[in-house]
């Protein structure tokens, strides 16, 4: 019998990257209306923070899964729906290092050094550069769009294999054994 | 490196940010000069500047006792590279130019503390607030210019510099680091 459900800390992974992102992302969208204020200098290094922190935990995800094979998909499955399945989940996987990559390059391109956890100074991606800041915004924008797009998608997919096909797939990354009732 | 008495010329002096256009000054070359800070938030440094200051210096090494140094620094010229965070800074919680248009050094005693060393003591004058300042200060010389440089670490409170909401330490640190460069005209005499 094939394995059906990821191991624990792989939807450890999963959800605390889910979480960070349902968090920084709306920040990140309503941020930079915000008057300035102590309180906008905090929430922008919160978020710098959390997409760091995003960027390490993809470091490690990548290499758990590299390491931990997923569980199979439903048997009987139709070919594009395990290719598109995959793309998605690459392409996203993908996007945890490309969307915090290009929001640390901006934040140095905009003279903004970076002191994660305000404990250990990063280095600055790129020089200070009002122009490159401009280019590395609208870039961190669009994938972060694009990011959002392919979640939407993830989740949707998620709940029609839940909800309409009623398999495991969903369960498979809320709990890492069935639960002793089924 | 020595000074030649005779044909000298330098400096001291202080204060806040970099240089420039429209700067004033006897006895230095406001465009190659520069008053910067950097001042912390969340850890993270950021270094401002000054674009206009005036001043007068009048340094010769060897006669200490008639040097001195004034410098006024135009706090509505400060430099921060976001013309929203000047706006903030030029405002009522921060220096409050419209009151308070400049930031002052002058200098009570100028003293040697070792070969191209030196220390200006003075009165800084910030946002109505006068305090004894003392700094210290490098001479070299650069081709046939004399150039100081020197900068102290002040405690923006001890001036009620961020107010109100600023006065939160954590989003921008109470100590500011200020550094100066004043290239020095050649002096006659002395």
């Amino acid at each position: 019998m094939s394995k059906q459900y990821f191991s624990r800390p792989a939807i450890a992974l999963h959800w605390i990257i889910a979480l960070i992102i349902a968090v920084a992302f709306p920040v990140g969208l309503l941020m930079g209306d915000m008057p300035i204020s102590p309180f906008r200098i905090k929430v922008f290094v919160w978020h710098k923070w959390a997409g760091l922190t995003v960027l390490w935990l993809a470091f490690v995800r990548v290499g758990w899964r590299a390491s931990h094979a997923a569980p199979a998909l439903p048997a009987g499955m139709p070919a594009w729906q395990a290719l598109a399945s995959k793309l998605v989940q690459w392409l996203i996987y993908a996007l945890l290092f490309a969307v915090p990559l290009t929001g640390w390059a901006y934040s140095s391109a905009a003279g903004y050094g970076v002191v994660y956890l305000n404990l250990i100074p990063l280095p600055n991606l790129v020089a200070k550069s009002k122009d490159l800041a401009d280019q590395l915004k609208g870039i961190h924008e669009t994938l972060n769009w694009t990011l959002i797009s392919l979640v939407a998608l993830h989740v949707a997919a998620a709940l029609k294999h839940h909800f309409i096909d009623r398999d495991d797939v969903l369960i498979g990354m809320l709990r890492s054994r069935p639960a002793r009732s089924e | 490196m020595s000074i030649r008495s005779g044909r000298i010329a330098a400096a001291a002096l202080f204060s806040l940010g970099l240089l420039a256009q429209g700067s004033q000054g006897a006895g230095f070359v406001p465009e190659k000069s520069e008053i910067t800070f950097v001042s912390k938030q969340m850890g993270v440094e950021l270094q401002g500047r000054f674009r206009k200051f005036d001043g007068d210096i009048v340094f010769h090494p060897a006669d200490l006792a008639a040097s001195k140094a004034r410098i006024e620094v135009d706090l509505a010229s400060v430099d921060l590279g976001a013309a929203e965070s000047e706006a903030e800074v030029r405002g009522k919680d921060w220096f409050q130019v419209a009151s308070f248009p400049k930031g002052v050094f002058q200098s009570t005693q100028i003293r040697a503390k070792g070969p191209d060393h030196y220390e200006a003591v003075g009165k800084f004058t910030l946002k109505g607030i006068t305090r004894e300042l003392t700094v210290p200060i490098s001479v070299r010389r650069i081709g046939n210019q004399s150039v100081a440089e020197g900068g102290f670490v002040m405690k923006r409170t001890d001036y009620n510099i961020g107010q109100g909401a600023w006065a939160d330490p954590e989003a921008v640190a109470i100590d500011v680091s200020v550094k100066f460069r004043f290239t020095l005209l050649e002096m006659p005499g002395k």
